[in-house]
């Protein structure tokens, strides 16, 4: 799958470039992100804006991202189109993670705290 | 050639531009080489661009004055043909007519290319279709929810008097009047498992992962009101494949399986249960329910809050009406929507889900009752099944509350059924979870409340009310009969169309005009006339006109008692053979319906009633005094035939098994006098037409209840006393009925003598026979038959699904017309 990973200043930005995130796509996208994963209290901001499509599959490796993390990391998302959130609120998992509708606020919510 | 815009028809010449348009290009034939077929299609075509103008139209007015909606959410709508009905309500019948024939067809030929829309299986589905009528014909923004079936209803042919179903497949006849809405999908999750998590706010969070997604494509019927100035819409969905559904099968190379999938998902709304009633562990059947609850109720949200409405106003802008249990599962979906989707607190999210549902009841008999394994809901619907327990918690501790101590009340109230495996009962979950509760006739209604939910009546006796069934005059009357139609505008003006109760002084004095009588007769007497062609053509039996048709049609089911018919069919045929007594009436019974696939017994009973035809048809001892026929494949197209040349309407249902009945009304609406139990909606046409113009016979409710309670009814003691009764049951032990088939009837002994018959056939035997003398007696005065059903014709307006729909917009829907040019709500 297209995924960059690139280090901020204060958070990682994972940047999914492809349309689909499903169960063809998830293992690899699980892998690569639990990879880059490895510092003490890593805070990710996964930007979903090219992101038309997500399923079950795609959402259980976004999960698993988020129960991995360890004590004091965060993750949220950005830019997620109205499909992708509507797949959120319908697993009730826009109740975990939050959802920002750009990059910029995710940043700032992520700097802010 | 340049390609104009088709013009949007509403003369004839318009018309024949407008076909000649669709010819050319949607359909790419020349003029000269156009079948039938073809000009069915362009018609359709042009009729469809007219009522998609106005539907728009329609739309805009309604959301222009900010209307309350109501959204009837039905498995089943039973339409029939909708050419003819579009054309009188859009009020250019008769141009259309004279454009073609100015163009050298014949107007009712092309008419005979429509299949009829048999998406549904009797009463529950017709009903849902007059509503739609009622609903655009009263201005009311009321629209229609359902499944678009790939299969309707099956088809039935006879062979050698056994039924046969033969698959229904409408769809491959073109239909001009649906527009698929791809770009409106809605995506369905179902399957998969909850996994309990902890949100950011410390809460519980049980999310919905690993479910498979059904895509519901929806398909826009335009439902025209008479008058053609309101159009509203009836959607049906259809399930499709989502792209992501085989990706894991399609990856790993297993094509076969991938393409499986799709098709396993496409198969939901494929078929349509060939049956009403309940499907023990279908879980094909409880795919189907829910999916079309999920698409219907998404479909819903996202047009209310396009609207710039805030989702606590839901209920306030919204009702939802349940047509029985088959979208129960609307209860649970509404509160995971607001709970789940829209971070409504639980508390209110269950004010606005109650405020918003009504629940219409359609059965008593407690077989039909729906319930679904728990084991099987967990499985298709976890996060679903979570909501029903905490529904069901919350209910239940407010029973306990208002009834302390009583623990036998929270068993029989609860929507879990204890056993193995356990149950949803899912008229309990209807019934929680809507602020109305309704029956559909007032014997109906109150036997809901002293049978089916006597302890929610007590704690909610608010929610109770009765909403008796009504059939749309314009499909069943103005269109069906137009003889008639023709007859009563002349004598009362046309108001009658959308006011049917002004046909009841002029006809009550009518009725006493023996010149009125002698056309009333005439225009009878032409139907029965069609109607004895269309017997020939489908059975090859020779009826006579001018005997009286005695007509059954509906659903073959052993309470509905089509055997207690055929009996006395048999009885009739003794007299005459055996006690050479000839019947005061020459009688041609029709009997017309379908048996589920599954029950065997009914299936039998079709059996049975060729066999007495061809017995009784043949012998020419009988000298025509009777004739028994049964016209297969009943479908609307074919009740339209029937039910304006009926003189006689058998609705003889066992007293508290039949909720309501339409046909009853229909047929009297015809002029047909009924000779019925004290049943369903029989009761209220007694009152309407008066007892001295209606036949009424045998054992009422509460005495049938009388005879189950005691345990004193013996259908042997009425055999060994009552020797017709003897006679009859005999000679089916007898070659008689089957020389080539022997034996083929012992399960008659066996269902209404030996085993407890619980629908009471004989117990009634003996007082229908009576009452089909005083049939006979009576129709040997043919002035008195005539004032009598003109009386009937007269008195139906009760019966007019529009006094229905302004019974539940004003008591359960708060719903308010938008009329054309009228004072807008707001």
């Amino acid at each position: 799958m297209n995924l960059t990973i690139e280090p901020q200043e204060s958070f990682i930005l994972a940047r999914i470039e492809d349309s689909r995130l499903d169960a063809l796509s998830a293992p690899d996208f699980k892998a690569r992100m639990t990879g880059a994963l490895t510092g003490a209290a890593p805070k990710v901001v996964l930007d979903l804006s090219l992101v038309a499509f997500i399923d079950s599959a795609g959402l259980a490796s976004i999960l698993s991202l988020v129960k991995g993390l360890p004590e004091g990391g965060e993750l949220r998302i950005a830019g997620a189109r109205d499909a992708v959130r509507a797949v959120f609120r319908l697993t009730r998992l826009d109740k975990v993670l939050p959802l920002h509708d750009t990059l910029d606020d995710a940043a700032a919510a992520m700097g802010s705290k | 050639m340049s390609v104009a815009a088709p013009p949007v028809a509403a003369t004839a010449e318009q018309l024949k531009t407008a076909l000649r348009w669709h010819v050319a290009h949607s359909l790419g034939k020349a003029w000269e080489d156009a079948t039938e077929g073809d000009l069915f299609q362009a018609l359709g075509l042009a009729v469809r661009d007219l009522a998609w103008e106005r539907l728009l139209a329609t739309e805009k007015r309604y959301r222009e004055a900010g209307a309350r909606r109501v959204y009837y959410l039905s498995m089943e709508f039973l339409i029939g043909r909708s050419l003819g009905d579009s054309l009188h309500n859009l009020g250019i019948y008769d141009e259309v007519r004279a454009a073609l024939e100015s163009l050298g067809h014949d107007f009712d030929e092309v008419r005979e290319e429509e299949v009829d829309a048999g998406l549904g299986n009797g009463g529950l589905g017709r009903l849902a279709a007059c509503f739609l009528d009622s609903l655009a014909t009263l201005h009311l923004p009321g629209f229609g929810y359902g499944l678009f079936y790939q299969y309707g209803l099956f088809r039935q042919e006879i062979d050698n008097g056994y039924q046969k179903e033969r698959p229904d497949r409408w769809l491959h006849a073109a239909m001009p009047w649906t527009v698929e809405r791809p770009e409106e999908a809605v995506l369905v999750p179902v399957y998969g498992r909850i996994v309990d998590t902890i949100d950011r706010k410390s809460q519980y969070n049980p999310m919905w992962m690993d479910w498979k997604i059904l895509v519901g494509v929806p398909h826009e019927m335009p439902v025209v009101g008479y008058g053609g100035e309101t159009v509203n819409a009836l959607r049906l969905y259809s399930a499709r494949a989502s792209d992501d559904f085989d990706m894991e099968n399609f990856n790993s190379g297993d094509y076969v399986q991938a393409v499986q999938e799709a098709i396993g998902s496409e198969t939901i709304s494929k078929v349509l249960y060939p049956s009403d009633k309940v499907q023990k562990g279908k879980e094909l059947r409880l795919l189907q329910e829910y999916f079309f609850v999920a698409c219907a109720l998404r479909d819903i949200l996202r047009r209310f809050l396009r609207e710039g409405n805030t989702i606590d106003r839901f209920a306030d802008k919204i009702a939802i009406q349940l047509n029985d249990t088959h979208p129960a599962l609307a209860v649970a979906e509404l509160m995971r929507l607001f709970v789940d989707e829209h971070d409504v607190v639980w508390e209110r999210a269950w004010e606005m889900t109650v405020a918003t549902l009504g629940y219409t009841n359609h059965t008593l008999l407690p077989e039909a009752l729906e319930k679904w394994p728990l084991p099987l809901v967990e499985t298709v619907l976890p996060r679903h099944l979570q909501i029903i327990y905490e529904v069901n918690r919350r209910f239940l501790d407010e029973v306990a509350h208002r009834a302390p101590g009583d623990q036998e009340i929270l068993v029989r109230v609860s929507m879990i059924e204890e056993g193995e495996p356990k149950q949803v009962r899912m008229a309990q979950l209807a019934a929680a979870g809507s602020h109305s509760i309704n029956g559909v006739a007032a014997l109906h209604s109150r036997l809901i409340t002293e049978n089916l939910f006597p302890d929610l009546y007590r704690l909610h006796p608010e929610r109770f009310n009765n909403k008796t069934n009504g059939v749309t005059p314009r499909r069943w009357l103005l269109k069906s009969n137009p003889g008639l139609a023709a007859l009563l505008t002349e004598v009362a003006g046309p108001g009658w169309v959308t006011d049917y109760g002004l046909l009841r002084g002029p006809l009550d004095r009518l009725a006493e005009d023996a010149a009125f009588r002698e056309r009333f007769r005439d225009v009878k007497r032409e139907n029965k006339k069609r109607l004895a062609r269309v017997i020939a053509d489908l059975t090859r039996v020779k009826v006579d006109p001018d005997s009286l048709f005695d007509i059954q049609i509906k659903r073959i089911h052993l309470y509905k008692r089509q055997l207690l018919n055929a009996l006395h069919v048999v009885h009739l045929y003794f007299r005459i053979v055996e006690d050479g007594i000839e019947p005061k009436a020459p009688r041609t019974f029709v009997f017309a319906g379908k048996a589920a696939p599954g029950y065997w017994v009914a299936k039998q009973v079709i059996k049975l009633i060729h066999s007495v035809g061809e017995r009784v048809n043949r012998d020419t001892r009988v000298r025509g005094l009777l004739k028994c026929v049964f016209l297969p494949d009943y479908r609307v197209s074919l009740a339209e035939r029937i039910i304006p040349a009926a003189d006689l309407s058998e609705q003889i249902s066992t007293a508290g098994m039949e909720a309501s009945g339409t046909g009853n009304m229909k047929l009297s609406m015809n002029g047909a006098l009924t000779i019925g139990t004290l049943d369903g909606a029989n009761v209220e046409i007694m009152e309407e037409v008066g007892e001295e113009n209606i036949f009424i016979f045998g054992h009422t409710a509460d005495e049938i209840e009388g005879l189950k309670g005691s345990g004193t009814y013996s259908a042997r003691q009425v055999l060994e006393t009552d020797p017709r009764v003897k006679r009859v049951l005999d000679a089916f032990q007898t070659p008689l009925f089957a020389p080539f088939e022997p034996g083929i009837f012992s399960w008659l002994f066996e269902h209404v003598v030996e085993n407890h018959d619980p629908y009471f056939h004989l117990a009634d035997f003996d007082a229908y026979a009576a009452a089909q003398e005083r049939v006979s007696t009576q129709w040997a005065d043919p002035a008195g038959w005539t004032r009598k059903a003109v009386l009937n014709v007269g008195r139906m307006g009760k019966f007019s699904s529009d006094r229905t729909i302004r019974e539940y917009a004003r008591d359960i829907w708060n719903l308010t017309p938008v009329p054309p040019g009228g004072n807008a709500p707001r």
